[in-house]
């Protein structure tokens, strides 16, 4: 079985290896071959024989190399097919001729040119069309325009070619009349293959090339070029008789067979891919020999009619002028094509390009765009769908919409649909529930437009977009707002019996003082500090809760530094005295004023010198306050020092969590909630501050605190300096009474007045009513439908009644029951007529309240 | 002696503040609503006025818009009564006219000394 395979194998290993690694070189040694056969030609080196020997030798191995560089591109089996078969070609038209020569001089001498001219003509004429076909079968495109202008143009370059060879080569061969049938074929052979040579080469060259073949094109291409008009000038030469053996023409045949070579090694690099991925783009970037290569043959012609025109000698100018009208013809025609076309190719691709943009734009957009037939069937959805609802647009497309709508949220789509089905205009947004893929509802805000009438959409365009994200904001910016007030309302209910109960606390303590009742104070004590210690609770928890949904604002104010102190240290003395503490202040006295808040300041310093003295028993704390100047501003500095039971670096290092307390202070149950450090760290930090803690256990804790000294408000918040006083500028406005129970009325009656610069005051019911008319003195009273009970039938007559407010106007809005109510100065129907109303007000601001413009404005002094 | 008037809708408190300042000596006028106390402010014309700001009928800052701005009761110091936490109380009582603010609970011995200052005691 080896040996069966060995030869095959073989041949194959020599292929492969051998020749695959070594064409490169082997072109290149076909270079320095060429250049010593140049120079054998030029020196002539052994005499005219020798070299005319050479002349007709050397180009028998050059041949072979190329029929073997070309073969191995047929063995290339990673190249397409007709790629192959057409370096077969190639090969065999290199092959016929250098096996065919020698023979063929042999058998000639023997038995005559007649006897053998069939081998003749076949050895001499086969490799032009074998060439001719190998170099068509080089895999090329076809040229736009389906291969029309490509056909002009190519016979446009053969027909000038033809015209050159017919005029100065064809034409004197077939002109004298003596030659025999032999000579005239064997003349004939070389230029008519030469044509044919040519017109293929200019055919490939014409016709639209992938990247990689137009290089080897140019190689192969130029090769044969060169190879055709060597024999061209070769046979002209020859009908002058100026041929002789060792022309350089026979270099120029050489070098376009090595021309052609390195188009094979070439090929045989090509891949697969480099031949045939060639991207649609090019399918405009056509090779320039296309452009002007016609143009070129258009010119030549037209210089050879000028040439025989002005040759007398010459008798074929007919020939000629009928050669360049054919030509010119052909170009101008093409050129009429290919202007109509490339107007279509521009339309083409501008619609094209059109089409792409509003496509990408679609595709690419973050809302999701559906085209739904009128049943909700999808016919069209956008990518975007992946993203918000979980599918792709190929499993939506074709269901129907309504699938995937909750089933509550489905009456408000029918309604929808019907409506955008009777009127093709926009419906305003809706929003309903759709089923994400995992299973959870979306709010989605859908506008639908009815674009059946649209030739190009013929459906009901629908626009969505997830809101669950600005819904979960609105949710969350209301919960916050009821978090807001509900801490508003507990910071005021709880507080107010607990300032009660501090309060009487502290009136009892000191009635008990008074009256020598001493033994109660220690329980009074006791009463007060529990509801002290509970005030402070909840006030941490407050703040921290403000703190937390971001309401807490700083006010700073200008005070004196020594009075905010003295004022802490009183409020702290009672607690320090208890612990058998001694509080020594260390603070300058010429410390100045500081800008800081105080009520914040104040908390800081109460909560840290509380914690001291907690954690401290018969031991001294110090506070120290000082004035540090630092790099960009001016820094309150405040330590405090115990000497108490001090805290490990693993409490300390949870100290500034809310709600975790040192384990010693639970141990020792040491009264607290573990927030005064957490609040201290915020209040700090809010300030442009920072707090941080030294201590060691057993040895007490040191406290530092850095605040600027004048502490900058946040842009965002309300400028106010503090005690401003805005009644420098008011001055005090009438005031109108408005009893209305229903608070919408009110509010918008309120609002009516306002405009009419009234300072007012509602109340629902009537009852008060007398008593606010005198406390308020109010210059105007609007009564709505709250005049039933029996108060209120009273309520005029009894104002009435009175002196000071007989001229009093009132104006009753009500319905028409109502309106025997007497004493009213007007009466107003409901539902309130808005310019009568006004007209009322404005009668009353003319005449009666001229008093009121008299007011003094003058400006109230700064208390 | 001086005339206060305490603003205070919770009787409990407003009770013990005025029992509170009766015991150091001031003659005590009450008021629990915002309109009594306009009313009052303007009969009485007391020589200072504690104001609780969260109010019926008529709010702390409401009122104290109209003592400030009438004539006969302009000059009257306002110590407006505000909830510690939120200092939009205190800025809003001082942007109505109040001259000083205290915060609940309410430390006397403070509130006794800002008192003694606006009487000139």
């Amino acid at each position: 079985m080896a040996t069966q395979h060995f030869f095959p194998i073989f041949w194959k290993r020599i292929i492969h290896v051998w020749l695959r690694d070594w064409g490169g070189i082997t072109v290149v040694g076909l270079g320095f071959y060429a250049l010593i056969f140049y120079f054998w030609l030029f020196f002539e080196w052994g005499g005219p024989q020798v070299t005319t020997f050479v002349s007709s030798v050397a180009f028998v191995p050059v041949t072979v190399i190329l029929a073997v560089l070309a073969l191995r591109v047929v063995y290339q089996s990673t190249l397409p097919q007709h790629i192959r078969h057409a370096w077969l070609c190639i090969a065999l038209s290199c092959v016929v001729p250098a096996c065919g020569l020698i023979p063929l001089a042999y058998f000639e001498s023997i038995w005559g040119l007649d006897a053998i001219l069939p081998w003749v003509i076949f050895v001499i004429g086969a490799p032009f069309p074998l060439m001719t076909i190998g170099v068509l079968l080089l895999p090329t495109k076809r040229g736009y325009l389906g291969g029309l202008t490509f056909w002009f143009d190519a016979l446009t370059v053969v027909f000038a070619v033809g015209l050159f060879a017919w005029f100065f080569i064809l034409q004197p061969i077939l002109t004298p009349p003596d030659k025999s049938f032999t000579d005239v074929v064997l003349a004939l052979i070389s230029p008519v293959g030469d044509i044919l040579l040519i017109f293929s080469v200019i055919t490939v060259a014409l016709s639209y090339l992938t990247p990689s073949q137009r290089q080897v094109l140019l190689w192969v291409g130029g090769g044969l070029l060169l190879f055709t008009s060597a024999d061209l000038l070769f046979l002209y030469l020859t009908l002058q008789d100026n041929y002789q053996a060792g022309n350089p023409i026979d270099l120029i045949w050489m070098v376009s067979i090595i021309l052609i070579s390195i188009g094979a090694h070439i090929q045989y690099r090509q891949t697969n891919q480099h031949i045939f991925n060639a991207n649609d783009g090019e399918r405009f970037s056509i090779g320039r020999a296309r452009y002007w290569l016609p143009y070129v043959a258009v010119i030549l012609s037209c210089g050879l009619l000028v040439f025989v025109a002005f040759d007398s000698a010459r008798e074929s100018v007919n020939d000629v002028i009928v050669g360049v009208i054919l030509i010119t013809t052909l170009v101008v025609s093409r050129q009429i094509i290919v202007m109509r076309h490339n107007e279509k190719l521009l339309a083409e691709k501008l619609s094209r390009d059109n089409e792409a943009r509003f496509v990408s734009l679609v595709q690419n957009a973050s809302d999701i765009i559906a085209i739904v037939d009128p049943d909700s069937t999808i016919r069209y959805i956008t990518p975007s769908t992946i993203s918000t609802y979980g599918y792709t647009p190929e499993e939506l497309t074709g269901t129907l919409a309504n699938t995937l709508v909750h089933p509550a949220d489905l009456p408000k789509l029918r309604a929808v649909f019907a409506a955008i089905l009777e009127r093709p205009v926009m419906v305003e947004p809706f929003t309903c529930r759709i089923r994400h893929q995992n299973g959870t509802w979306l709010d989605i805000e859908t506008s639908a437009a009815n674009l059946l009438d649209d030739p190009l959409v013929q459906g009901i365009v629908l626009t969505s977009r997830d809101i669950g994200d600005r819904k979960a904001r609105e949710v969350a910016e209301a919960a916050n707002k009821a978090k807001s007030s509900f801490l508003s309302h507990m910071s005021h209910e709880l507080r107010t019996p607990l300032t009660a109960v501090i309060g009487y606390a502290d009136l009892v303590r000191r009635e008990a003082d008074v009256r020598n009742y001493g033994e109660l104070l220690p329980d009074l004590d006791k009463i007060r500090g529990a509801g002290v210690h509970l005030m402070t609770l909840i006030n941490n928890v407050l703040d921290l809760s403000k703190i937390e949904s971001g309401r807490f604002d700083i006010m700073p104010e200008t005070f004196v530094m020594s009075h905010l102190i003295s004022d802490v240290v009183d409020t702290i003395n009672p607690l320090i005295v208890q612990h058998n503490n001694t509080l020594m202040v260390e603070m300058s006295d010429e410390f100045g004023s500081v800008h800081i808040d105080p009520l914040k300041l104040r908390q800081i310093l109460l909560n840290l010198l509380a914690n001291a003295t907690k954690f401290t028993t018969g031991g001294i704390i110090r506070l120290c306050v000082e004035r540090i100047q630092g790099p960009e501003t001016e820094f309150v500095h405040i330590t405090v020092v115990d000497t108490g039971v001090g805290m490990s670096d693993e409490q300390q290092r949870h100290l500034f969590t809310p709600f975790v307390q040192s384990d010693s202070a639970r141990k020792n149950s040491y009264a607290g909630t573990g927030l005064g450090l957490a609040l201290c760290k915020y209040l700090c930090e809010v300030m442009g501050g920072s707090i941080h803690l030294e201590s060691e256990e057993g040895e007490g804790t040191t406290v530092f605190v850095a605040i600027p000294a004048y502490v900058q408000i946040r842009e965002n918040d309300d400028q106010l300096p503090s005690l401003i006083h805005v009644s420098d500028v008011q001055k005090e406005l009438p005031l109108a009474l408005v009893i209305e129970e229903d608070q919408e009325a009110a509010a918008f009656i309120a609002e009516l007045l306002r405009d009419e610069s009234y300072d007012v005051v509602i109340i629902p019911h009537i009852d008060d009513g007398e008593r606010l008319v005198t406390d308020l003195t109010p210059r105007l009273i609007v009564i709505g439908g709250v005049v039933s009970t029996t108060i209120g039938e009273d309520f005029i007559p009894m104002l009435r009644s009175r002196s000071s407010h007989t001229e009093l106007p009132v104006i009753v809005i009500a319905d028409q029951i109502y309106q025997a109510v007497s004493g009213a100065n007007h009466y107003l129907a409901k539902p309130l007529n808005l310019e009568q109303f006004q007209g009322v007000l404005q009668s009353y601001r003319k005449d009666g309240d001229s008093s009121i413009l008299e007011v003094s404005i003058a400006p109230v002094s700064n208390a | 002696m001086p005339t206060i008037l305490v603003v205070e809708d919770d009787d409990q408190n407003r009770d013990m503040i005025a029992r509170r300042l009766e015991f150091e000596g001031y003659k005590i006028v009450k008021a629990e609503d915002g309109a009594r106390a306009v009313g009052l402010a303007r009969s009485e014309i007391p020589d200072l006025i504690l104001m609780d700001m969260r109010l019926p009928v008529m709010d702390g800052w409401q009122a104290t818009r109209r003592i400030k701005t009438a004539d006969e009761t302009r000059d009257i110091p306002i110590i407006a009564l505000t909830a510690y936490a939120f200092s939009e109380d205190r800025s809003k009582s001082l942007e109505a006219g109040c001259d000083d603010y205290e915060a609940k609970p309410i430390d006397f011995a403070r509130l006794l000394n800002k008192i003694r200052t606006y009487l000139n005691q």
